[in-house]
């Protein structure tokens, strides 16, 4: 056994092992402390980041290849993808459901039906407490047929 | 003036256990790498003098080629122990070596480093420090054999031996330390603590070779 593949062994046990089972256990979590109505959008950003470890590192290898391994703009190139990819990828995703969040509210449906009110907050988290499972699957779905940029 | 057959032996004995006595020192490298923090080591700490000493105990020959070059006379070292009871203790040294430390002993030292991992998890300690240092101690004949197969075998294997420990540290040892980073920094957001500098951790990692190149424009 060779300490690089060892060390190499480790981490692929941990990032495509441990933490996709790892993010089942978040998104209960989530549930649990969406029933209570306390905040529970950490625990569900850590299970999709969870089943995500492989293509966080893919990413980062990608970003980092940009200017080659040996090159001295390497951290730079790296640093400067990784930035463009937060401002031209995720940002503009997190508008949509910005956008979508206000329509949600000019057209009055969450006055009407407000999704933090108890009766119904207790009916999602009893859905969902059902449905972890279903919920994983979801998620898992989600992120193999995410495409890389 | 000749030099004394027993000096002479001596001197054999002393250049055949410098591969077992780099077996040793890689061992008390791999217990000092957990003292000093198992993920980090420290400048000038007890992991990097182990290293170093292992680096010149296995390039001790080529070493002394060196200084014969500056034309200082080395006695020879080739040939064997005529001595009998001085070849007795270097057998008895090499099989100590080989079949109580490498065989039994790290084994032993490994587990007691899976068992530090676990009894860290529990205390609410990061048991990555003594799980690297048990998976060292574990690879430590394939590190050996590594580590001879970058012997060059000429006046400047050293640093030879040197530099392809770095080579193989980055381009290895860190793109699966990324990933660990990665790792890492899942569990960091989970736990509300800082992650930001994991996810640059590990582009540091990844882009170690860059950074040295970087660092030699600065200078230059």
């Amino acid at each position: 056994m060779s300490l690089n593949g060892a060390i190499t062994n480790l981490a692929s046990w941990a990032g495509n092992t441990i933490m996709p089972t790892m993010a089942g256990m978040f998104f209960a979590g989530a549930v649990y402390r969406y029933s209570k109505s306390h905040p529970f959008e950490h625990l569900l950003y850590g299970g999709f980041a969870s089943l995500m470890c492989s293509g966080m590192l893919r990413a980062l290898e990608g970003f980092v290849q940009n200017a080659g391994a040996t090159s001295a703009d390497g951290f730079w190139m790296a640093t400067m993808s990784l930035v463009n990819w937060t401002a031209n990828v995720i940002l503009p995703m997190f508008a949509l459901t910005q956008l979508a969040a206000m329509a949600l509210h000019m057209g009055g449906v969450l006055d009407q039906i407000y999704p933090g009110s108890s009766w119904i907050r207790k009916f999602i988290a009893a859905v969902a407490a059902l449905m972890v499972s279903g919920i994983l699957r979801f998620a898992e779905s989600m992120v193999t047929q995410a495409h890389g940029i | 003036m000749p030099v004394p057959q027993f000096l002479l032996d001596l001197l054999q004995m002393l250049l055949d256990l410098a591969v077992p006595a780099a077996f040793l020192t890689l061992t008390a490298a791999g217990v000092s790498l957990r003292h000093e923090g198992g993920t980090n080591f420290h400048v000038n700490g007890r992991t990097g003098k182990w290293v170093l000493w292992t680096v010149v105990l296995l390039t001790l020959p080529q070493l002394l080629s060196w200084i014969a070059a500056q034309g200082i006379t080395v006695p020879s070292g080739s040939g064997s122990v005529g001595t009998s009871w001085i070849a007795s203790m270097e057998t008895v040294f090499k099989a100590f070596v080989n079949q109580i430390v490498v065989a039994k002993l790290v084994p032993v030292l490994a587990a007691y480093f899976v068992l530090k991992a676990t009894l860290d998890g529990a205390a609410g300690e990061n048991p990555l420090p003594s799980i690297i240092a048990a998976l060292f101690l574990m690879s430590l004949s394939a590190t050996m054999q590594l580590m001879q197969g970058w012997n060059s075998g000429d006046q400047y294997a050293t640093t030879d031996m040197l530099t392809s420990l770095w080579n193989y540290i980055v381009g290895q040892i860190m793109p699966a330390a990324a990933g660990l980073a990665c790792v890492g920094a899942v569990i960091n957001f989970v736990r509300h603590r800082p992650w930001t500098r994991m996810v640059f951790a590990a582009i540091s990692f990844l882009s170690v070779s860059g950074l040295l190149t970087l660092f030699q424009a600065m200078a230059a």
